[in-house]
């Protein structure tokens, strides 16, 4: 199966990166704040217009495409900040999540979700507000599995959270993948995305530095210079 | 019936009106966050155009009636494009300016297009009260107007925390931002949520006009104002908060009335949102963002 | 279309307008959008008339009687705004106009619904004078560190307040000072049409005060008087459009000039939201004269290190005991206490919600102090608020940043150096270095790791005892922590006793002296960070498996 193709450049925020993604894989951008990996995100997701370049996905042109039309097409996104809303329910958030559903599939979706996370199952009537911060980053990931998306893409899922919690949701991110979910991933964490992925990209100053398989990328000078930012 | 009896069904009356337009306003600014200074001009155009074409064509008061919730979803259907898609979401102070511009354009074009200033009045004079209900007499128009605002009430209250499109207007008004990624488009939402919202408008203009049985073209800034007085004091996004301050605004107007305040009339609402606000500064039901 | 200006009605009406924009101005400039300015110049309006044609006064005392009248009646209003924000503010000020005119009506003394008549009459000269001297005299209040605190508060009340800067005063003083002038425009105008009625200055005038100054542009001075102007002026042409010889189909233009009007407004609104007069474009037009005031060029060269301001060992400088609080029924602190010492860094730790930044608030002062005592030094701070706290020496960044964003660089700077009061002053070239941006740029133009170091050094410019940072390296990369912990060391290195909270473990254990780890609510830690990160309580509860790289 094909998978995602992004090839795009913009003065301002990221200049000429190109990826491709075959299903199943799970790939993790790396880069320093500024270096532009929200932004190619959000041209994933279809909140900003790349300048040049085009998205494929399976084959079809989805460059032009609003970012409803794209969840509709298999891609979901849980942005930085964990992406629920806080003043709906645990289950009106998950309902949302399958909105253009036909009642009874969301039902049989919900369920599967809730048997991946078990722990919101008791806290369906609580106000997602009442979540701590890591049980809410992983009812985001619910809610976005809800639409059977064919790419996960997570925008920093790991910020703001306990070192002991992320450990949490990586967990369970690693069985996502080993049910066959493609996973796009935003980290600062280099450690743990790394033992994550099949495939690393480095973004430095809006340029795609490195890319391949994280041994390689871990070894490779040109990912501390993209950290530390070491100036010519 | 006594005087305390009619004192109050008058209160009833006026109340549920207000209602009405109370919740109109609170609909927009519960959902977008966003205020609408235009639904004054509204609910009288959609009055007006309503009993004009009854005059013309001879409708049955049903049809009125539809007629005035239709131009009312449609006025505020087009709020939202010419006003609010313009200056985006995010933006309270320029969007409700906005929307004042678009009030001088309604008001402008109901005023040249009428020809006058003077009220429009229904076709058939309104029926004498003759149905007795404990301690009230009324008409027929009379409990119509009650029993629909009643039910009109229930409903949209229902709808905005059962419904599917009631939910996702309430994850609209907590984040703008997120809702596109879920797939469902912000800009549907916001359309219904004004087309309700001025359908209630024309609705409320319709009743009031059965209850005093004209509509006039230069009645848009006042009840508009009122309108959103009563929000206020209400509790600003609250529904039930606006329910509440509408009844209990046309109760207290009513008996000032009877009593004979004079010229202070006008100055009712006013005086009950200063005073609420001392008391409790986020209106009844509001609660502090 | 000049000859508009002809008609002395017409040039009377478009220096009014100009005055009384001007009046709502310094009102809103603290944020408060009053729509109660058509119910001061009522006030105004009859205090002027009533002592000119009762008690025969001439000009100036009248005028001077009218602010005072309009002041006064401004007082319960302004109290009353300070407890309501937002649109609750906005809606009870348009009370206030409605409550006045009302009153009004009903005033026998002051001739009830007819109003007064027989004033002395002015006319364009007396107006323009008042305008011009009005205008002076906001440009002044607006230079001055007052206009800094109004502008301020404008941006961020509560940022403002955590700044030090007495918040609930500056807008009083505010609403006041804009009631008074928009009084003597009032007693002007009744002086003008020789009569005055209630319904006269009645909702619509208010509304119109607000177009003037929200299509014309708050952030500065000159917007809502191109404002009143451009409005008073359009309308007019298109009132008289049959005038002008122009070809008949614009004949339409005079009965449609309100919805003329209104189309104009949603397009302004649409294309600059903020008015026409941007707070950029005003600044690109005085470019020129800016950089002839090179007050901030002097301290363009590198400062030199400012001497320390505390010394170390002198006693606490902060004492939390038995600190508790509670959201209801939630609690969020037990029991917590600690001490820190000039020159000493002490990191938070703990996991979302572990009451890190509620802890903050308590001591800053944003979160009354439910139990337990706070000492600053030798002060109680328990009952004092925040900005009474920041200006006895408690700074504090906020864990989104907040800056103030229409501000600039030094302002925002300048601004935190107020509250330093009398202890020593640490040197302005300093702190704006220590930002990292130039003095000139408008904070919000900068990114938003530039911005926090914005907001640090207008905490650290209060010349603090203590400094509270929250979260201040979010967002930050490796290379801007490195320089992040440069900063805060040598903030330690002055004197000053810094509490640290932060996610970012490296950063914490690195730089800081002791560590205190909260977990719901309870210390269950404290100690040299290299016993914490071994503690096995804090493992479970926090580290888990981070932090075991010396």
């Amino acid at each position: 199966m094909q998978g995602l193709v992004v090839r795009y450049g913009r003065l301002v925020a990221v200049r000429g990166v190109s990826l491709t993604m075959a299903s199943g894989e799970t790939h993790v951008i790396l880069g320093r704040n500024g270096a532009g990996k929200s932004s190619v995100l959000g041209a994933i997701a279809g909140l900003a217009r790349p300048a040049e370049g085009r998205i494929r996905w399976h084959g079809e042109d989805i460059t032009a495409w609003p970012a409803h039309r794209r969840v509709a097409a298999g891609i979901a996104l849980v942005p930085e900040g964990r992406g629920v809303f806080v003043t709906l329910t645990v289950a009106e958030n998950l309902r949302l999540g399958g909105f253009g559903l036909p009642a009874a599939t969301r039902r049989e979706r919900v369920e599967e979700a809730l048997a991946l996370f078990p722990f919101l199952r008791e806290r369906l009537a609580a106000p997602a507000g009442t979540l701590s911060g890591g049980q809410q980053q992983m009812l985001g990931v619910a809610r976005a599995l809800i639409g059977r998306p064919r790419l996960l893409v997570l925008d920093e899922p790991s910020l703001g959270l306990a070192p002991v919690i992320v450990d949490e949701f990586y967990g369970q991110l690693a069985r996502l993948r080993e049910r066959g979910v493609t996973i796009l991933l935003v980290e600062q964490h280099v450690e743990r995305a790394l033992r994550l992925a099949d495939v690393a990209h480095v973004l430095n100053l809006g340029e795609l530095v490195v890319s391949g398989t994280p041994d390689e990328v871990a070894r490779d000078p040109r990912l501390e210079i993209a950290y530390l930012g070491v100036k010519p | 019936m006594t005087e305390l009896a009619q004192t109050l069904l008058n209160g009833l009356l006026l109340g549920a009106n207000y209602a009405l337009l109370a919740l109109s306003y609170t609909l927009v600014f519960g959902v977008l966050r966003l205020l609408t200074l235009a639904h004054g001009q509204i609910f009288m155009a959609a009055g007006l155009v309503a009993l004009v074409a009854a005059d013309r064509q001879g409708l049955p008061l049903i049809v009125t009636g539809l007629v005035a919730i239709v131009v009312g979803a449609s006025l505020g259907v087009a709020t939202d494009l010419f006003a609010f898609r313009p200056v985006g979401l995010g933006r309270p102070i320029a969007a409700a300016v906005a929307t004042i511009g678009f009030a001088l354009v309604i008001e402008n074009t109901a005023l040249q297009l009428r020809g006058s200033s003077t009220a429009v009045a229904l076709r058939e004079p309104l029926p004498a009260p003759d149905l007795v209900l404990g301690p009230f007499l009324l008409s027929t128009v009379q409990l119509f107007i009650l029993a629909i605002a009643a039910v009109v009430m229930v409903a949209t209250n229902a709808f905005v925390d059962r419904s599917r499109w009631g939910m996702a207007m309430r994850a609209l008004a907590e984040s703008p931002r997120l809702l596109p990624l879920l797939g469902i488009p912000v800009g549907r939402i916001t359309v219904l949520t004004l087309a309700i919202s001025g359908a209630l408008a024309g609705l409320a203009s319709f009743l009031v006009a059965l209850r005093n049985g004209s509509v006039s073209p230069l009645a848009g800034t006042d009840i508009g104002l009122v309108g959103l007085a009563i929000m206020t004091i209400g509790g600003l996004g609250s529904l039930p908060g606006a329910m509440v301050a509408g009844i209990g605004l046309g109760i207290v107007e009513a008996f000032a009335s009877s009593i004979g305040v004079g010229t202070f009339q006008s100055a009712v609402p006013w005086l009950l949102l200063v005073l609420i606000l001392l008391v409790r500064p986020h209106g009844i039901l509001g609660k502090p963002e | 279309m000049i000859d508009v200006f002809q008609n002395d009605a017409f040039r009377f009406f478009l220096l009014f307008n100009m005055l009384v924009a001007l009046g709502m101005y310094v009102v809103y400039s603290t944020g408060q959008l009053s729509l109660g300015q058509a119910g001061f110049a009522a006030v105004g309006a009859y205090a002027g008339s009533y002592v000119d044609v009762k008690l025969g006064w001439p000009l100036v005392p009248v005028l001077l009687a009218a602010a005072a009248a309009a002041a006064l009646v401004a007082i319960p209003v302004a109290f009353g705004a300070n407890r309501v924000r937002g649109l609750y503010l906005v809606m009870g000020t348009l009370a206030v106009t409605e409550v006045v005119r009302v009153s009004l009506s009903n005033l026998d003394a002051v001739g009830g619904i007819q109003g007064i008549h027989g004033m002395e009459p002015s006319g364009v000269l007396e107006m323009a004078v008042v305008l011009a001297l009005a205008i002076g005299g906001v440009a002044w209040l607006m230079a001055s560190p007052l206009g800094l605190e109004m502008r301020a508060i404008f941006d961020d009340e509560d940022a403002a307040a955590a700044a030090g800067v007495s918040t609930r005063t500056v807008k009083i003083i505010a609403v006041v000072a804009g009631a008074a002038l928009t009084g003597i425009a009032g007693a002007l105008f009744a002086r003008y049409l020789s009569f005055i009625r209630p319904d006269l200055f009645g909702i619509g005038l208010s509304f119109s005060i607000a177009l003037y100054v929200l299509i014309g542009g708050v952030h500065s001075l000159a917007g809502p008087l191109v404002g009143a102007f451009l409005i008073t002026y359009l309308l007019e042409v298109l009132n008289r459009m049959q005038q002008f010889g122009l070809p008949p189909v614009l004949d339409f233009a005079s009965p449609w000039r309100f919805a003329i009007y209104g189309g104009l407004v949603m397009a302004v609104m649409a294309v600059r939201p903020e008015g026409l007069l941007t707070r950029g474009a005003v600044r690109s037009l005085l470019a020129p004269l800016r950089r002839r005031v090179r007050r901030l060029r002097a301290s363009a060269h590198a400062a030199a290190t400012p001497a320390r301001l505390w010394t170390a060992g002198e006693g606490a400088a902060l004492e939390v005991v038995g600190v508790g609080h509670r959201f209801g029924g939630l609690v969020a602190l037990e029991d917590v206490a600690f001490t820190i010492r000039p020159a000493e860094i002490v990191a938070l730790l703990g996991a979302n919600g572990a009451g890190k930044t509620t802890l903050i608030n308590v001591v800053a002062g944003r979160l009354p102090l439910q139990r337990g005592s706070l000492r600053l030094a030798r002060t109680s701070l328990g009952l004092l608020p925040a900005h009474r706290r920041t200006r006895l020496g408690v700074s504090r960044t906020f864990q989104s940043v907040r800056v103030f964003g229409h501000l600039t660089v030094g302002e925002n700077v300048r601004l935190g150096l107020r509250a330093a009061r009398d202890r020593a002053r640490l040197p302005l070239g300093w702190l704006i270095e220590l930002t990292g941006a130039p003095p000139e740029a408008l904070a919000r133009d900068l990114t938003l790791v530039s911005q926090r170091r914005v907001e640090i050094a207008r905490a650290v410019a209060s010349s603090p005892l203590v400094l509270l940072l929250d979260e201040p390296s979010a967002g930050m990369n490796e290379r801007e922590r490195g320089e992040l912990a440069q900063i805060i060391r040598s903030l330690r290195d002055l004197g000053i006793a810094v509490v640290l909270v932060d996610h970012n473990v490296d950063l914490a254990l690195g730089i800081a002296d002791r560590i205190v780890v909260l977990d719901f609510g309870l210390v269950i830690a404290e100690g040299v960070p290299d016993a914490i990160r071994r503690d096995e309580r804090v493992r479970a509860a926090y580290l888990g498996t981070m932090g075991r790289s010396a």
